[in-house]
């Protein structure tokens, strides 16, 4: 079968290029194309249109009056199956006088913001070998990218994996290097581990780990945002140092690690199985749904919100009651700005999502909308308070 | 009363709405909703997706009352609609195309569907035209492995040998299927 993995990235990305006004002729008319022989996907869809025809126009006709004279909504925040099909709408509320409901930005003449426009963060990293040379991982490469003694590090659809080479044998033999994978601002990044474990890395963040797994523990270090889902190995337990001054002990399990310098505190939040957390003398288990916040000492948050935690991973900025210099913190990571404040920081709170795809100017035409006026100067982006 | 906004143009029924009449923008509901429901249902094949998509584009249109100038509402409709589309084939990762694309041979080619044909071809020579050079020539190149040599030898007039070397690809692999698609051959072949 034709891999079309590759061309599968490359379709989505000019739909979106389309919607946003910069695909050229030979791709609008492509688009333009698909969008007509999209009606032979299914020529049952209808059938009984006719008759359903006066309760559907009914139905949608209601919801509408619900929704126009519920103004503001407070729609909830979505459970993380539906993020997917939400992924296009942004919602951002401001709860306490103001409110901003935004859903994907209408049709706007897209060139406007064209030229000062600073666009989303994308997919890429820095491979770091055991001989400290760099490799640019990028979605052009395919294939065998580099072999690090007996271990192959292969590169397909954007994803980084390893893999042993060792003749017939699959164990790994000679000494066990070390590599790690670093994103920069505006990046972000997704692996599979040598055991199987998947990675999800966030902004302005690293990964150091073996390229075989021969010791008792599989032990990686961490700085900055990753996301774990742990293959299950109950004879060699998982370990993640974070900052090199916590651990993270576990068995076979997902759980994301919020480890930024710029947050206050070190927040592992749990979504599945179970992890150990220890910092210097202390240590604490956590269950599903249950979050360890690091500071000094291990704060147990017990109904932590998992959603606002992992949706990064989804395409997703989600808050939950943030504070305005939360929202920032991610937004300057994703879009590479400097954020800084001219006056009184401004005390609203935000509970809402915004999709990662949007340009830094859609989401701030949402916060413009609310009593929040910035400016931007190049890449930074001034917060006014007057 | 209803009578009369029945017989307001688009425009009026914008200004009125502008002014935050619901009625006016019922109306403007009923006169528009049942082609943008029926265009989505069939564009997403879902009608559930279709239903939620005008929901919100008529809400949309509501908030933003204010600031929108909407010179001609048919066109605008369509646009957003259109926008609204493809942001749900994007969100939900519609796979669509790249079904059509495995499935050529079987489904679509069987039954009498001429129109279809002409769409599907025109649609893959486009999308061949907008790959990156080297995607593009693998493309082409799994197109091609559905052809014989011989098929694509006779409608080029070439040797079945020449055509063998430019391809190389073996006679085992490929399959008789795909006359139909020596069209894109034809149109195509100079990029190989």
């Amino acid at each position: 079968m034709y891999d079309s993995g590759k061309d599968k990235q490359h379709f989505f990305q000019l739909l979106a290029r389309y919607n946003e006004g910069e695909a050229s002729p030979e791709e609008a008319a492509f688009v333009e194309q698909y969008l007509e022989v999209l009606d032979y996907r299914d020529r049952n869809v209808l059938k009984d249109f006719d008759q359903q025809k006066a309760g559907i126009a009914a139905n949608i006709q209601d919801q509408l009056l619900q929704s126009i004279r519920q103004e503001p909504v407070v729609r909830p925040l979505f459970p993380i199956r539906r993020w997917a099909v939400a992924a296009a709408a942004v919602l951002l509320l401001l709860t306490g006088g103001y409110y901003l409901l935004r859903q994907s930005p209408a049709p706007a003449p897209p060139q406007l913001a064209k030229h000062t426009d600073i666009l989303p963060g994308k997919t890429g990293a820095i491979l770091t070998l055991a001989d400290g040379s760099d490799i640019v991982l990028d979605s052009s490469q395919h294939g065998l990218i580099a072999m690090q003694g007996t271990t192959a590090i292969q590169l397909r659809n954007g994803e980084i994996s390893y893999k042993e080479r060792n003749g017939n044998h699959s164990k790994h033999t000679g000494p066990v290097a070390y590599n790690t994978i670093t994103t920069a601002r505006g990046r972000q990044y997704q692996l599979i581990l040598p055991d199987g474990t998947r990675v999800w890395l966030n902004a302005a963040s690293s990964l150091t780990y073996p390229t075989a797994f021969t010791e008792k523990e599989r032990t990686v270090k961490v700085t900055g945002e990753a996301y774990f889902d742990v293959a299950a190995n109950a004879s060699q337990p998982f370990k993640v140092i974070i900052n090199d001054v916590t651990s993270i002990h576990v068995l076979g399990t997902a759980f994301n690690i919020n480890a930024y310098k710029d947050e206050a505190t070190i927040n592992t939040t749990l979504i599945t199985g179970a992890v150990r957390v220890s910092h210097q003398e202390t240590s604490q288990l956590l269950k599903p749904g249950q979050e360890a916040q690091i500071g000094q000492q291990i704060r147990l948050i017990k109904e932590a919100d998992v959603n606002s935690a992992v949706a990064w991973k989804e395409g997703i900025f989600a808050f939950n009651n943030a504070d305005l210099q939360t929202v920032m913190r991610q937004l300057a990571r994703w879009y590479d700005i400097e954020v800084s404040y001219e006056g009184k920081i401004p005390t609203a709170t935000f509970t809402g999502e915004i999709d990662k795809t949007l340009t830094l100017s859609q989401v701030l035409q949402g916060l413009s909308a609310t009593s929040i006026n910035y400016k931007i100067e190049g890449k930074k982006l001034i917060i006014i308070q007057h | 009363m209803n009578d009369f906004i029945h017989t307001d143009t688009d425009q009026q029924l914008l200004s009125l709405i502008k002014n935050g009449s619901e009625t006016a923008f019922q109306q403007l509901f009923q006169r528009h909703w049942e082609k943008l429901y029926t265009t989505a249902s069939k564009k997403l094949g879902d009608q559930e997706l279709a239903r939620e998509l005008v929901h919100d584009l008529f809400l949309d249109l509501w908030r933003r009352r204010q600031e929108l100038a909407i010179m001609n509402l048919p066109a605008y409709l369509g646009k957003a609609l259109q926008y609204r589309i493809i942001n749900k084939l994007i969100a939900k990762k519609d796979e669509f195309f790249f079904e059509l694309l495995d499935n050529t041979e079987e489904s679509l080619y069987k039954a009498d569907q001429a129109l279809l044909e002409k769409d599907l071809t025109a649609l893959i020579i486009s999308w061949a035209e907008v790959l990156p050079e080297r995607r593009r020539q693998i493309f082409i190149q799994y197109y091609l492995h559905h052809l014989t040599t011989q098929e694509i030898a006779d409608n080029l007039q070439l040797s079945r040998k020449t055509v063998q070397n430019q391809l190389s690809i073996s006679i085992q692999d490929l399959k008789a299927h795909f006359g139909h698609l020596l069209i894109l051959l034809v149109l195509l072949d100079d990029t190989l």
